[in-house]
């Protein structure tokens, strides 16, 4: 019987937290150049444009990427908390995912950089393609862990000695 | 008949069905447990939908779309959040919420973190943060439910004249009436059918969406990149990290809103999980399809010179509705927008009624008060009506607690419940210096009008403080003795 978490996912949790707080405090005392910041549309206003330098240099985009990559890593992390270390298939399952959902990141990442190059836009799914990767794949890509953990319910997540023993929890609370 | 006669006529047939479905559910309301847990027996459907409506507020059908409207991509990223945010939700969540519910008679959120933590302080930390974010969500969610009602009956000219005092009346009214007399049971069958209203309603919007455009969606893109790259870009015009802050809070946070997570107290068979968790967020991806057609069609409309420039963003969905949608769907998106507003102020609206008088006397007295059920029905009339006084006349607090809702949430209760559930290692001064610090970063930042860098959502910020926090001063504490039923439900 597995007693408790995993430390080193905590500590990898607690990791990746720490990069995100000193992007923050870097912001905090390095504020977005005015031409960032999106302004008022000149014909449509309360509709924004985007600020004339966006999306910014490539420190800037390069953070971007960075970030992403910690967010989605702190995604596949937690799930990871969530899963007994014995439900090896399970766990296999979401870090193979997590990786895979990084790599969508990191696709979505290039076709951005292409599209910031100008020209025609390449349209798929009726947006441009590294919104089509934003929508396409960023929002529905955690389908996949939702069903690992539907497939693998009755063995990993919720088993029958699981059932077993929350019965008898159960039976000693009516007894007391 | 008239459009506005026939989304009169809808909304007014929704809001006599919830009134219908407050009836019916007194007479199944015989406990406290029955008002507060729909005593524990819920089935897949009811769950699934309860928890879908409740996280679709309002905000998703009339927010969103004008989100994107004056952003452009955006706050897409919010939707992007709303598949990995169940996944969470079911990794870490939903068993041992439900485990540990039935085994220690949890009716709160609160009652499930005193359990965990054998901590009151943090039991009352809790319950003063559902309180402080049920009043915000709840006076915004009547205000809407006033604004929509009044622009109802004025566009059909039956109370032209009528003022936003007494729609604010009317619509507490019946939100109160059917909370009061049939508590949850009736909150979340009222969700099952607001639930269906959202998901018809959202497709059948998208359709007509498609039709607004010869090219549809791909022309659509065409036209707002030819004014703004960006705009059709993934950021949208509020830049990279303005939407990556929005993915990180609304991907972890869906496992930190107690009304949501109170649903899965609430269901009958543990093993339902796995039906409800997929059935859930497919529901909210369709819904999602009005927030994102609607949103993009608007701006392409607006810029393409289809529609005239809209006075405000939050005016997108129903100057769409107005405009192009056939009189029955504007009636049927009408009601769905009240379903959307109604269904998640009446999840507020229980556990608020929970924290006053079951948490707060609890954690300081030692007990419940006596009588329970009658004090829920007496507190829930009172919360929706200081509620309703603070949407009309508390001026900026409205909108200060309204803002404090999803993220504060998010960071106090990610790292207590999600976090704390699973590592035995947590600590309860942990859970009080996680509490506190998204209480404290919250308010400061909005108080203080400092503006976060890069468009960066205080509610990301705050979350990434108080998990490191709660991290950090729990691998540098001794982990407390937790109780032997409390152990057990952690390792299964």
């Amino acid at each position: 019987m597995i007693r408790d978490v995993d430390r080193r996912l905590i500590y990898a949790l607690l990791c990746a937290c720490v990069p995100l707080l000193i992007l923050l405090l870097i912001g905090v005392f390095s504020p977005a150049p005015p031409e960032l910041v999106p302004t008022p549309h000149p014909d449509f206003d309360p509709m924004l444009s985007s600020g004339s330098g966006a999306p910014g240099g490539p420190l800037v985009i390069l953070a971007g990427f960075v970030t992403g990559i910690l967010v989605i890593l702190m995604i596949g992390i937690c799930l990871l908390i969530g899963v007994r270390e014995t439900a090896k298939s399970l766990r296999r399952w979401v870090v193979a995912g997590t990786v895979v959902y990084m790599m969508v990141f990191g696709a979505l990442m290039l076709s951005y950089l292409e599209f910031l190059q100008g020209g025609p836009l390449v349209i798929f799914g009726g947006l441009p393609a590294p919104s089509a990767w934003m929508l396409y794949g960023v929002w529905l890509f955690p389908w996949v862990f939702i069903i690992a953990f539907v497939v693998t319910f009755d063995d990993v997540y919720f088993p029958p000695e699981s059932e077993a023993r929350f019965r008898e929890l159960l039976n000693a609370k009516e007894q007391r | 008949m008239d459009r506005a006669t026939v989304t009169l006529i809808s909304v007014g047939v929704y809001l006599a069905i919830c009134i219908g479905v407050g009836w019916w559910a007194m007479r199944r309301t015989k406990s406290s447990h029955d008002f507060f847990m729909a005593g524990r027996n819920l089935g897949v459907f009811l769950t699934a939908f309860a928890v879908f409506s409740s996280t679709m507020s309002g905000f998703g059908f009339v927010g969103g779309p004008g989100l994107v409207y004056q952003m452009g991509m955006s706050s897409l990223w919010i939707v992007a959040a709303t598949m990995a945010g169940p996944a969470i939700m079911f990794a870490l969540v939903a068993k041992r919420v439900r485990l540990l519910g039935e085994l220690r008679d949890c009716v709160s959120l609160p009652d499930v973190v005193a359990a965990r933590y054998n901590s009151e302080t943090v039991r009352a930390l809790m319950a003063v943060v559902v309180l402080l974010g049920v009043m915000g969500y709840l006076a915004t969610q009547i205000l809407a439910m006033a604004i929509v009602l009044q622009d109802v009956l004025r566009d059909a000219n039956v109370f032209p004249g009528i003022s936003i005092e007494a729609t604010v009346a009317v619509s507490t009214a019946v939100l109160v009436f059917y909370t009061v007399t049939g508590g949850i049971i009736a909150s979340v069958y009222t969700d099952l059918i607001q639930g269906a209203i959202m998901v018809v309603a959202a497709v059948l919007v998208f359709v007509t969406v498609l039709g607004t455009f010869d090219g549809g969606m791909a022309e659509m893109s065409q036209v707002i990149a030819a004014d703004d790259r960006e705009a059709m870009g993934p950021w949208g015009t509020l830049g990279m990290f303005g939407g990556l802050s929005w993915m990180l809070v609304f991907a972890l946070g869906t496992a930190g809103q107690p009304h949501v997570i109170t649903k899965y107290m609430m269901l009958k068979n543990v093993k339902d999980i796995k039906r409800v968790v997929p059935l859930g967020a497919l529901a909210y991806g369709v819904a999602a399809l009005l927030w994102i057609g609607l949103g993009i069609s608007m701006r392409a409309l607006v810029l393409s010179g289809g529609h005239d420039p809209l006075m405000t963003p939050d005016a997108a969905a129903s100057a769409f509705l107005q405009s192009f949608a056939h009189p029955l769907l504007a009636g049927v998106v009408f009601a769905a927008l009240l379903a959307a507003i109604m269904s998640t102020a009446d999840g507020f609206l229980n556990i608020g009624t929970a924290a006053v008088i079951h948490d707060f006397p609890v954690a300081f007295g030692g007990r419940p008060v006596q009588n329970e059920l009658l004090w829920a029905r007496v507190t829930t009339v009172g919360i929706a009506i200081v509620a309703a006084l603070f949407a009309l006349y508390s001026g900026d607090l409205v909108a200060l607690l309204g803002a404090f809702g999803w993220g504060t949430f998010a960071a106090a209760i990610v790292p207590v419940i999600a976090i704390g559930l699973n590592w035995k290692g947590a600590t309860a001064t942990a859970a009080t210096y996680a509490i506190a610090s998204s209480l404290v970063v919250n308010f400061g930042v909005r108080i203080t009008g400092v503006s976060m860098p890069y468009g960066v959502d205080v509610g990301a910020a705050s979350l990434v403080v108080s998990l490191t926090l709660f991290l950090g001063i729990s691998l540098l504490s001794t982990p407390d003795e937790l109780d032997a039923d409390v152990e057990a439900v952690m390792e299964m």
